[in-house]
Formats: C-alpha cells, structure tokens, sequence
C-alpha cells in the first residue's frame, strides 16, 4: 500500500494538519500492513531503515492520516510501527461544518462569566471603603461638653404639638 | 445597534440606545521615575491600525468637511495649554494644574524658558494625571498673503508618533497661516489625521502641546481619553521647576470606560440644573453679593453614576450679555455639587470679573454617553459628526460587556402609578399623639452637669429647689417630691442633636413648666419636636477590582459594616459599579436605629436594611430635697427654740427653708408643719445627721453600656477579593470560559465545546466517536 511518511511540527489536537503536511518533506514509500487490520489503528510493516525519522502519515488508499508511534524492530529487516488514525484532519472539512457549543475558548468572550477552572489561590485579600460622611461624632465630642448629646424624656407637655 | 450606525453614518440619533460599550484601553501601570515624551502611547501598546502604513502627503480629494470637523471644533474650544518656542524664542511654556478624579496635583503653575522639546517630554508626561489625551498645535507662520486651493494631508500616526520622538520641530505640511489643533480622536478609523488648509506649502512647527485632561473634556465631544496613564507617583525635579509630585488611584477605581450607554437616562444637553437666580437671567456679577449659582436638587440627576459619579461643570461666562468663552472644567464627586458658586469660582477663578450666563452640569456618565453618541453639543447647538478611530471599532466589536452587568432591573409597578415604594415619612412627623404625654429635650454635658448640680450638690442650689417648689405646688399643685418621677429616661447619642429642636428655657415636668436657668456659660435645653431622626450616612461607590467575573459572588464577599448595627452582607452583583447612599434612622425615644442602604441612582432600591441600637441609657436620680429637709425637720423638731434659732442662724438657708415651709405647708403634711422655721434649725446642726433614717433617692431610667458606642463611626465596606493566578496563555491552553454556539469553520485557537453532535460526519463510527471526544476535551482550531 502506497503511503507518504513525513515529520510535522504541529499539536495532535491541531484541527487541520493538511498545510503542514503539505509542506512536508515526505517519503512515498509501498509498505504492508499487519492483518488483520484496524482502520483507526494499523499496524505498519516497515523496513528498519524507516523506524525513525516519522511522525505522520497519509494513505491515499483510504484517505486518510496518521500519526506514527515508535517502531518494534522485528527482525534486521523489518520493524512493526503502530498508526493511530488522525480523525480531525482526516475529517477536517466536514468537522469545520459542525455547529458545536463552545464552553471554553481561546480569547475571552464574556469577562462576567464564572471560570470554575481559573486557578485560584488560598490567599485572600481584602479592602476597606469607608462612605464619606458619619452623622456620629463620638469620638470628637466626648471632650466638648457644648454638644447637644443627651436626651431627656420627661412627661408632659404644654398642649402645643 | 448604535455602532453599527456609528460605523456606518458616524453619527447616532440622540437618544438611541446603545447596545455596546467602550472596553478597556490598553494601559501602562508603571509608576515613571523617568519619563519620556509619548511614553504611555508607545507602539506596544498602540493598536494595530496605528502601526502599519507609512508617512504619506495626499493633496486633494477629501471633502472639505473634514476639515470643518476638526478645526471648527476645535478652535472654539479654551483649552488651557502650554506652549513653547518654535525654534526660534520668543514662548514660554506654562502649565496648569490637571486634577482628576480623586486627586488634586500640586502645581504651582511653571513657567519653563522654551526652545527644547526634550524638556517637554516629561513635563508633559508630568501633566498626564491619568485621564486625558495630548492634544498637538500646529504653529503655522503665516507669511504673506495665502494662496492655492485645498491641500489635504493625513499624518500617519505612526509616524506622527515617531515624529514627535525625534523630537525635531520641522515637519512639512501644506497648510499655511493659522494653527490648529488636533488630538487622538481627530485620527480617523485608519489613523490618519486629516488636515487642510489653503495655503502654500511651508514649514511648519510643532509649536503648542497640550494636554486636555479628562476634566477639561466636553460632554459629547469626540475627546475621550485615548490611553488613560496610570501613575502610582511621579516626581520631577531639576532647576527649571519645583518639585511635582502626585498620586493618584489606580484606574480600576476610575475605569469610566466601562460605563453603559444604555443604562443611563441622560441628562444630554444644557439641563437647567445650573441655573442663575435671578428670574429674568440678567446676568450679574458672579462674585459680588449677588453670586448666587445653584446647581438645584442633586435628586434631579438622574443618571447612573455608574462607575464613577461626578459632574462637569460648563459655563460661559462674559461681559455686556455676549458671553465669549466656554469651559469645561473639573469633574466632581456628588459632594462637591453642593460647593455651588464656589464651584464655579473655582472653575472661572477668584479674579473673575465677568459673569457666569449659564452653567451647565454633566453628570460623568453624560461624558461617556454622549461620547459613545459621537454627537457634539456645543453652545450654538451645532453638531459634529466625529470620526471612529479603527482601535475603537474593533474594541467595540469584540466587547465582551454583556447584559449582565446592568443594573438589575426595577421591580415592576404594580399599580402603575410610577413608584410601588412609597416611603413612609415617619421622620418629619411630630410627636403627634404623645406630643402632650411627653417631651424630648437635647442638653449638652455641660447642662446637665449644671441641672444635676442644682439638685445633688449639698442641698442643692436653693434658689433652684424654691423655684421647684413655687412651681410645682402653687403652678400644679404637684408634690415636688415627684419631680424626678417626671423624668423616663436621659440617653446619650453620638450625634449632635441641636438640629432636631428648638431651643427651650424650661422643662416640663408634668403640668409643671420648670425655668430652667442654667449658669453663665451653659447653654439651655433644646426641645426636639420629633421623635426619629434621619441621619446622612454618606455615599460610597463599590468599586470594581478585576474588572471580570471575580468581581462577583463566589469570587468576592462585601460586607457592610454599620455603626451600631454590625455588619450586614452585600450581594455584589446589586452593588458591585453602584454608588450606595446610606441613612440612619434614629428613634430618640428607644435608641432604635434603622440604617437603609439605598442604590444612590435608585433611592428606593433598597440594598440592605440593617437595625441596631444606638446611644446609651444614663439613670438619673435625686434625692428628694423636700423630704430631705423634712426627715432633718422632724429629727429637729424636739425644740421649738432650736427652730427658731435656726431660722435666725441659717441665714440663707433660712431662707430658702422658709421658701420650703410655705411650700410644704401648702402640701398640709402633718409632718410638714412648722417645718418652715425647724429646716434651718437643722441644717444648722446638719453635723448631727447621721442618725438619720435613710432619704429617699427617686431614679428614673436605666444604664446601659456605653461600650456599645465603640467602634467605627463611619460606616465601610470589607471587600475581600479571592485572589486568583492566571496562568500565562490561559486562553491557548486553558481556554476561556465562554458560552456560545457556532460553527468550528468560524473559530479560532484553543476550543472545547459541549455535547457535540457529530451528525453529519461521514465517517466511521469509530471516528464520530474519537472526534466527539476530542471536541469535548479541546482542540485548536
């Protein structure tokens, strides 16, 4: 089977891989493939002169990409390398037509929205704000003795409210 | 939306609401030890728009009306300015004060030999107090006549910025024979100023700088602050001008950038809340004695102090009814509304000799409004249509401020008649009922000392008790040996209660009308004529710290803490931005006190009402003089000699007991008989008392701690904030939270979405699979 066997630099989590891969230095190589087969995990029978050096793979056979894992040599000849099926490029435009969601998200969108996931240290701290005026004056009236500070309740009155 | 039709017309109508707000400006929260011209206006933190393109001279195609825009404007406006020589001698540069919000830069005004723009580069980065933008004046030496049609030239910013680092005069623009200014909101949304001028092409200096702080900014103007700069404190000294030095508050106490159009009922233009006495608005002269310019009931503001509250205050002023001059000047806080005409004096000067025509007051939130309106309401009512700079469209394009942080909504009207809260006025209402039952009197320590003294002291003041008696007994026919029954309580307040009553010259006690006189010095007793008082408790705007979610509940806990009723918690997301007014409610009678805290926008949304107690019970008591001298009379009463020499002896005393005698035989008790003459026989021989049986004291009320008077007078709010580490590239490996929908083709970086449906995948089983959970954990897009 037919494949290109490349290096690229990106995440694994990168959503489309195909322009790095595009700007690949690849190596076509015809390799045969462990059976029975998983499509979503081959497993590659390679030459030992191509156990390393790889980290990504496309099959135009099937369409689609892998990532490479590290190669078994299996004899002086050949080695066995695992391939894990990249499901995001290998899907990439129909997963760019999905309407998804989102709940996390590179720039922020909503600085009010709680973020449970924000660390958050032990520590504390705390400001006072004090209102700008008091009606009570204890404190300077305890030593002026001309400030009305007293009620005296008596009983009665003089008919007038 | 209000920015679209800002993108699209560049002019709003004036009362659309809007939709957006104005986000955070990029900022340098570094505290210049060393300032350098442009400083806080650096390429790093320039948006993008300013940084690309190149210096470009374009003659031409403009539409005049640029221009008028710009200059028009601006060349009615009375800035106060500096300016400095242009290379040749011959100007001095000036400074004045810049005041912002909070503080108040000590400046005396400088006066600095010009000819190096090197020595303007700090002084003004020294004149940058935070709020404010640099407004540049272009010196054009008009020689000759002008001629040639019109020539447009657009500065690049970038490199108008550049220019000015280098620091060299010389820049050619075709523009002859006058001066303009400009500033940052004269950048158009690609940076570029426009500027035209008939003319011939000349050399031009950079002749006159000027920094307009924030308080000098016209309400609805396109003047807002371009990169606010936040000093902690900045100090310049050298053998030109004295020491400056400043501080100020960060700018999250003063981020009025965020502040809401759409919450606010403006108050847009030229309000009569500013208004000269006199009826027929003659206009007078504004410092002599017939200033009087109010600015009437602060209740009449009806905006939102959002963030920040203050006001701007304009005003023309002049002379023969043509004002010439308009200002705008120092934004206040509410407070300062009251200062009235000292306001104004403060705004035009103690020196002022013409007459203030108008005023006009802006509560802040106007200037961010009618910013945000780019609509420009001048004293001819002419408009101006401003320009959007680029870094201000984009800012508003990605705002992030949402609906949530309005403030919450009001509670419906249920019976439709405007206001479902209607407050008792229980504070101006009299004693009513009890007014007869009972009276109030406010004394100060020095009256009471002097009331206690007349009874308590040895036999008490005499002159004081044959009053009591005459009073009692021949005014009411009360026993005077009563008189402290009268009295339900005495209770100290810490609060001067002079303002609550009249002043009285004489206590009730019963039907009896004593004439209190007190001694030389004291002052008399006031009648309080209600029994609870309404006490200011200030205001206080809750400020915001993170400027985000953490600003909130579960991040943040505020608690308000009363005097005399404790502390109480906030919700932050009623008060967090919002301006509180507190008021005490005090019942003289009991001590109760109510404190409300009401949302200083809405005084009936009521944020917290808190009770407590307020002031301390004091018990009073006397002995009863009259039984006093009755219990000595009776001890005495073995010689009739002895009554008789004791009158005669007792001199004084005899004659205040003789005073008590008639008093007490009024009484007609038996044990009162003849006690006239025996009082002084007894207190003659008062060194014989001790056998006495014991006097009755008469108390009335009771003591309570005054301990409970300890603590903070004023009352404040605790904000304990969570602290939080934000990791570097939080969004690209963490992500943001955010709640959206959208298709993956449109984002962008790090997303995580939720309950993916992967309907409409192709693939296998297998793959749908891996790529929802893939989607459910993050990837980049």
């Amino acid at each position: 089977m037919k494949a290109f066997l490349c290096t690229i630099p990106p995440s694994t989590l990168l959503l489309d891989k195909r322009s790095y891969y595009a700007d690949a230095v690849k190596t076509e190589l015809e390799l045969e493939i462990f059976t029975p087969c998983d499509i979503m995990n081959p497993v590659l029978k390679l030459q030992n002169q191509y156990a390393t050096g790889f980290n990504y793979m496309y099959l135009p056979t099937w369409g689609k990409y892998y990532f490479l894992d590290d190669a078994t040599i299996l004899n002086g000849e050949f080695c066995s390398m695992p391939a894990r099926m990249d499901v995001l490029t290998s899907n990439a435009d129909e997963i760019k037509n999905l309407h998804v969601r989102v709940v996390r998200y590179e720039t922020q969108k909503d600085k009010f929205l709680y973020d449970h996931r924000l660390p958050k240290s032990s520590k504390i701290f705390t400001q006072n704000f004090e209102f700008s005026s008091t009606p009570f004056t204890y404190t300077e009236s305890v030593l002026d003795t001309k400030i009305p500070h007293y009620i005296m309740s008596v009983i009665g009155g003089d008919g007038t409210s | 939306m209000i920015t679209d039709q800002l993108y699209t017309t560049q002019f709003s109508d004036t009362n659309a609401k809007c939709t957006a707000t104005i986000p955070n400006i990029p900022i340098e929260t570094e505290t210049f030890t060393q300032a350098y011209w442009l400083g806080w206006i650096s390429n790093d933190n320039l948006p993008d728009a300013f940084k690309v393109g190149t210096f470009e001279l374009v003659s031409g195609d403009e539409p005049a009306v640029k221009f008028t825009d710009i200059t028009d404007y601006s060349k009615n406006r009375d800035f106060t300015y500096f300016t400095t020589v242009d290379g040749s001698g011959g100007y001095l540069t000036t400074f004045s004060a810049a005041p912002t919000f909070y503080d108040t830069v000590s400046t005396p005004p400088v006066w600095v030999a010009g000819g190096t723009n090197a020595r303007l580069v700090n002084d003004m980065l020294y004149q940058s107090t935070g709020y404010g933008y640099i407004s540049l004046t272009f010196f054009f030496p008009a020689v000759g006549a002008l001629t040639g049609g019109t020539q447009t030239v657009q500065i690049n910013i970038k490199n108008f910025i550049d220019f000015l680092q280098t620091q060299t005069y010389e820049i050619t623009l075709t523009i002859g024979g006058d001066s303009f200014r400009i500033n940052g909101q004269d950048f158009d949304e690609n940076g570029v100023i426009w500027v035209e001028q008939n003319g011939t092409t000349r050399p031009v200096f950079i002749a006159q700088y000027e920094f307009i702080p924030m308080n000098s900014v016209l309400p609805g103007s396109r003047y807002i602050a371009l990169y606010p700069a936040v000093h902690t404190g900045y100090t310049y000294n050298d053998s030109d001008f004295d020491s400056v030095s400043c501080t100020r508050r960060s700018l999250g106490y003063a981020d009025f950038l965020r502040i809401r159009g759409d919450t606010l009922a403006v108050s847009y233009v030229r309000n009569d809340n500013i208004y000269p006495v006199y009826a027929d608005n003659t206009p007078k002269n504004l410092f002599g004695l017939n200033t009087v310019i109010k600015i009437s009931d602060l209740a009449t503001v009806t905006t939102e102090p959002y963030i920040q509250d203050g006001v701007c205050v304009s005003y023309s002023y002049g002379s023969g009814g043509s004002p010439f001059f308009y200002n705008f000047y120092k934004i206040f806080r509410p407070a300062d509304i009251y200062r009235h005409a000292s306001l104004l004096r403060w705004c035009i000067g103690t020196n002022a000799t013409g007459y203030v025509e108008y005023g006009i007051y802006y509560p802040l939130v106007d200037l961010i409004t009618n910013e945000f309106k780019c609509a420009l309401i001048t004293g001819a009512e002419s408009h101006v249509k401003p320009r959007i700079p680029a870094w201000m469209k984009y800012d508003l394009s990605e705002s992030t401020y949402t609906e949530d942080d309005k403030p919450l909504p009001e509670p419906p009207d249920i019976d439709s008649d405007g206001d479902d809260i209607t407050p008792y006025d229980f504070v101006n209402t009299p004693l009513a009922a009890a007014n007869n039952f009972i009276t109030l009197y406010a004394m100060n320590a020095d009256f009471l000392t002097n009331f206690g003294e007349k009874m308590w002291a040895a036999l008490g003041d005499p002159n004081f008790w044959a009053m009591v008696g005459t009073v009692f007994l021949n005014d009411c026919s009360i026993n005077p040996a009563d008189m402290m029954k009268y009295i339900i309580f005495l209770r100290y307040y810490p609060i001067d209660l002079s303002a609550f009553g009249t002043l009285a010259n004489g206590i009730y006690f019963g039907r009896a009308t004593v004439p209190i006189v007190p001694d030389v010095g004291v002052s008399y007793p006031y009648r309080i004529n209600r029994n609870i008082v309404q006490l200011t408790g200030g205001t206080l705007t809750i400020p915001r710290y993170y400027g985000d979610f953490r600003d909130y509940e579960p991040c943040t806990d505020i608690t308000l803490y009363i005097p005399y009723c404790g502390a109480v918690k906030l919700c932050p997301a009623e008060v967090t931005g919002k301006t509180l007014e507190l008021t005490y409610y005090l019942d003289l009678q009991t001590g109760a006190l109510k404190a409300i805290v009401r949302l200083y926008s809405d005084t009936t949304y009521i944020v917290a009402s808190v009770a407590g107690t307020c002031g301390a019970s004091i018990q009073v008591s006397a002995n009863n003089n009259i039984e006093f001298l009755q219990r000595i009379a009776t001890v005495s009463m073995g010689a009739a000699s002895g009554v008789s020499s004791g009158l005669n002896a007792g001199g004084e005393i005899g004659e205040v007991a003789a005073g008590f005698g008639g008093v007490l035989g009024a009484v007609g008790s038996a044990a009162s008989v003849g006690l006239g003459a025996g009082i002084g026989a007894a207190i003659g021989g008062v060194g014989a008392l001790a056998g006495l049986p014991p006097v009755a004291v008469h108390a009335s009320g009771n003591t309570t701690g005054f301990a409970n008077l300890a603590g903070s007078l004023k009352a404040y709010v605790t904000i304990q904030y969570q602290k939080y580490v934000v990791p570097k590239n939080y969004g690209h490996t963490t992500g943001y939270a955010v709640q959206f929908d959208d298709d993956i083709k449109n984002l962008s970086g790090y997303v995580l979405c939720e309950n993916v449906d992967t309907t409409g995948l192709t693939c296998s089983e297998d793959e749908r699979t891996a790529i929802k959970q893939l989607l459910e954990r993050g990837i980049y897009v």
